[in-house]
């Protein structure tokens, strides 16, 4: 095993390496949260809501098309090009936002790490902390090479997924039908789930960090068609995985009318019904995933927050060089672990309100995007076309009614 | 222009969106302030939206009425031109400083500028300084006043004055061009710069690189990042990376090169000169933790019946580099290293000596295959400044110096080393 070993990993590092930002954001796009949501759109409607997927892979691309090339021809960041366009009140209020909602989601992310480790036996106080003191070391004293090898490796593990949904033997006749002709409802729960599975695939900070990331790599207009290429794979390896998790919950859980509402009981509810190994591959799925996303959001969200209020940022400073930087990044971590280990905490409860103030921030957020993507003076002759902008302020406009739709549906069972 | 007693200095987010009352009595809002690009840049006139068109009133047209603290309102006695044609060489306060990012030049850091402060003095208002402090946020949420109930005297404005500032302007077709001259850059090292320009984006990137001359910037673009090199020299263009490489030593353009895409490190390779790539390219074959990846192979040698005196004389005349000066290599009748001769020795030798009479009896050397933890070890163990490396044929072929060492050391480490 050794002397293959190396050969092996050496190749698929550098696949992964040519693909780069899009395909990293494609992954930490399904992180604990996403997980959840998928798990549990299948769990309670089976196959039927697989066809959403199409929509949010269209919302999704053409999002992180904008970014990509927002990122490559100004060569800023989206928070450096919010505060520099939108004045300090309105980067003030939306970045006030992300931080509150950006801590709820680590959290989230630390309870799935919790979650799927006790799959394992293991402790979450155990789990928890373990985990948040080797994501912190290896975001302070590692260098950002070092961390971004090992956040491709990890898109990897997320194929599990495929392995856990043959695993559990779908009725792939009845996938196949319910995609092409879906049984759309139009009651309140299935309407808000619809919506939940869209807003979870265009999370607010992903479009921060796939910008900075293209940046990042230094890419260029010269490499326009093999970012595209790029973001199209990151896109598909999100519905993807997505379509997997939801197959394998339907095709057990629900074929069971079994409901969940976290994604670690999906894991411990595959064990009697697909196999032990099923269940372990689902878990180390959602282990992966939640640490994956329990490094990149702290330290995305610090970032960006740095960029808008002018303090050094980047995981290559020192803490001395970068104080708010790091200051900020363990406080995150920290917020979000304590939450999840204080015994009898409503954990869903609070998720379920950083996702109001997610559902609020997303159509703002979207809005800067679309404006400063128009903006002449920003963009040069790369402003948006005629076609770009009817997909994106259709997408705009839908997402944000949804947004609201669910930000309301969420306050009333609250 | 009149004002009260007292005024001398302003804020510009007190000036910004406050009322102005025209000539014939309606209200309007200031919306920019405009000022020249000299060393000190005098406000010249402000804008303001009448009808949705924009109109210029000078900033001697207009009486300041201080309403209560902090609050001012203007009053214009004319209104200027419609036009802002020949305004191409003034800054707009607001859009092209509120908010942007600047160069820190005392502190040599990137910050961004929160507030900006105008000041009175004799015949005009001059902008002096920028505020790049957390306090000045507050100020323009509102809530400066009320957060220095709770926080007293700890939140004072941060300024820079202008003359430790380099801002940019931004111009039509997304390029950016320096506010001031680059002679302001220039007061800063290249390893400054180059932690300046990585924190940068494209546009400023290329207006500082643009405004430097070739010189420096070759000596910035080897002091950053292997990452910034490769994005900076790859949006540069083959021609023009291979014009900037040829003026580096071939060690540090081997390293660049090396990170490179294979193609393009391969067409910059054939750009640059017929020797200096050629050299690049036998550095290229070494691996990575052998002495070759390493060393320079730029370095002094002289036949070693060479006096003193003549080899001084030589160094004045073609002025080296310090670091490839640490040491004089002799080589005798057969072109074998005989001797390594310390600069300082040199110095405090007799003139009349010749190379071969002076060094350590002992010679030290490396092989160019050698690993480089074994020139680290000879380096610490003789403590030599610099050690020369001969190739199998025992052809000296260039040397190692404790700053090549350093530089790997510190790049090892990364910032475990560094803090």
């Amino acid at each position: 095993m050794s002397a293959r070993k190396p050969g092996w990993w050496a190749t698929l590092l550098a696949f992964l390496a040519v693909l780069g930002p899009g395909i990293i954001t494609g992954s930490v796009d399904n992180d604990a949260g996403g997980i959840t949501t998928y798990a549990v759109a299948g769990a309670m409607y089976g196959y039927n809501l697989l066809w959403t997927l199409g929509p949010a892979f269209l919302v999704l691309l053409v999002v992180q098309e904008m970014n990509a090339r927002m990122g490559i021809v100004t060569g800023k960041g989206l928070a450096d090009l919010i505060r520099e366009n939108a004045g300090v009140k309105l980067t003030f209020l939306i970045f006030t936002g992300m931080l509150f909602v950006d801590i709820g989601n680590t959290m989230t992310e630390f309870a799935g790490v919790a979650g799927s480790m006790e799959i394992f036996g293991i402790s979450k106080y155990v789990s928890v902390p373990v985990t948040a003191v080797g994501v912190w070391f290896l975001v302070v004293k590692g260098t950002y090479k070092f961390a971004e090898r090992i956040f491709l490796i990890f898109s990897a593990f997320l194929l599990t997924y495929v392995v856990s949904a043959i695993l559990s033997k779908p009725d792939w006749g009845a996938v196949g039908t319910a995609i092409i002709h879906p049984k759309i409802q139009t009651d309140t729960p299935y309407v808000s789930m619809v919506i939940g599975l869209v807003g979870t695939t265009v999370a607010p900070w992903m479009q921060f960090y796939m910008q900075s990331s293209v940046i990042e790599k230094g890419l260029k207009l010269d490499d326009w068609k093999l970012t595209l290429a790029d973001v199209v794979v990151g896109c598909l390896l999100t519905v993807v995985v997505a379509f997997f998790i939801m197959v394998a919950c339907a095709s057990t859980l629900h074929a069971h009318g079994i409901q969940i509402d976290k994604a670690s009981d999906a894991a411990r509810a595959l064990a009697p019904l697909a196999g032990e190994a099923a269940s372990f591959v689902f878990a180390g799925g959602l282990f992966v995933a939640s640490v994956f996303a329990a490094t990149i959001l702290p330290v995305t969200t610090s970032f960006y927050i740095c960029e808008a209020f002018g303090f050094e940022a980047g995981i290559d400073k020192t803490i001395r060089q970068a104080p708010q930087f790091y200051g900020l990044f363990t406080s995150i971590l920290a917020i979000g672990v304590a939450i999840v280990l204080i015994p009898g905490i409503p954990l869903i409860r609070i998720s379920l309100m950083s996702q109001v103030i997610n559902g609020l921030l997303l159509p703002v957020i979207l809005v800067c995007m679309m404006l400063l993507v128009n903006d002449k003076e920003i963009m040069g002759k790369y402003v948006n076309g005629r076609f770009s902008n009817a997909v994106g302020w259709t997408t705009v406009g839908t997402l944000g009614i949804l947004s609201l739709f669910l930000v309301t549906r969420t306050i009333f069972r609250i | 222009m009149s004002q009260p007693t007292g005024t001398r200095s302003f804020f510009l987010s007190y000036l910004l969106e406050t009322p102005l009352v025209l000539p014939d009595g309606s209200k309007v809002k200031l919306r920019e302030v405009w000022a020249t690009t000299d060393d000190t840049p005098r406000v010249s006139f402000v804008t303001v939206k009448i009808r949705g068109e924009i109109r210029r009133i000078l900033w001697d047209d207009l009486e300041l009425r201080k309403i209560d603290s902090g609050r001012y309102a203007f009053k214009a006695r004319s209104l200027g031109t419609l036009t802002l044609s020949g305004t191409d060489d003034l800054i707009q306060i607001r859009k092209h400083l509120l908010d942007r990012q600047i160069v820190d030049l005392d502190g040599a850091k990137v910050v961004r500028v929160n507030d900006v402060r105008l000041a009175h003095v004799r015949d005009g208002l001059f902008l002096v300084a920028v505020d790049v402090s957390f306090t000045a946020l507050l100020r323009r949420l509102g809530t400066e006043l009320m957060a220095r109930r709770f926080f007293a005297d700890k939140l004072l404005p941060r300024y820079i004055p202008w003359s430790e500032v380099q801002a940019f302007v931004p111009s039509t077709g997304g390029a950016v061009r320096l506010a001031s001259s680059a002679e302001r850059l220039k007061t800063l090292h290249p390893s400054e710069l180059a932690d300046i320009i990585e924190n940068l984006d494209i546009a400023t990137q290329a207006a500082i690189l643009d405004a430097l001359g070739e010189d420096s910037v070759a000596d910035v673009i080897e002091e950053m990042e292997p990452d910034a090199q490769v994005s900076i020299l790859s949006r540069m263009g083959v021609e023009k990376a291979a014009e900037l490489l040829d003026q580096m030593d071939a060690d540090e353009v081997a390293d660049i090169i090396e990170d490179l895409p294979p193609e393009q490190a391969e067409q910059i390779l054939r750009e640059m000169e017929a020797n200096a790539s050629a050299e690049v390219r036998e550095l290229l074959e070494y691996k990575d933790d052998q002495v070759g990846s390493l060393m320079s192979t730029e370095f002094l040698s002289f036949s070693d019946t060479t006096s003193a005196h003549d080899i001084l004389q030589a160094i004045r005349r073609d002025r080296p580099e310090p670091k490839h000066t640490l040491a004089v290599f002799g080589l005798d009748d057969r072109n074998r290293l005989a001797a390594v001769v310390p600069l300082t020795e040199l110095v405090m030798a007799d003139p009349a000596v010749p190379l071969s009479d002076l060094g350590m009896e002992r010679l030290v050397w490396v092989r160019d295959d050698a690993p480089i933890s074994s020139v680290v070890e000879i380096l610490g163990r003789y403590r030599s400044l610099a050690v020369p490396v001969l190739d199998e044929h025992d052809h000296l072929v260039g040397a190692v110096t404790v700053d090549d060492v350093l530089g790997d050391l510190l790049k090892a480490g990364g910032k475990r080393l560094r803090g």
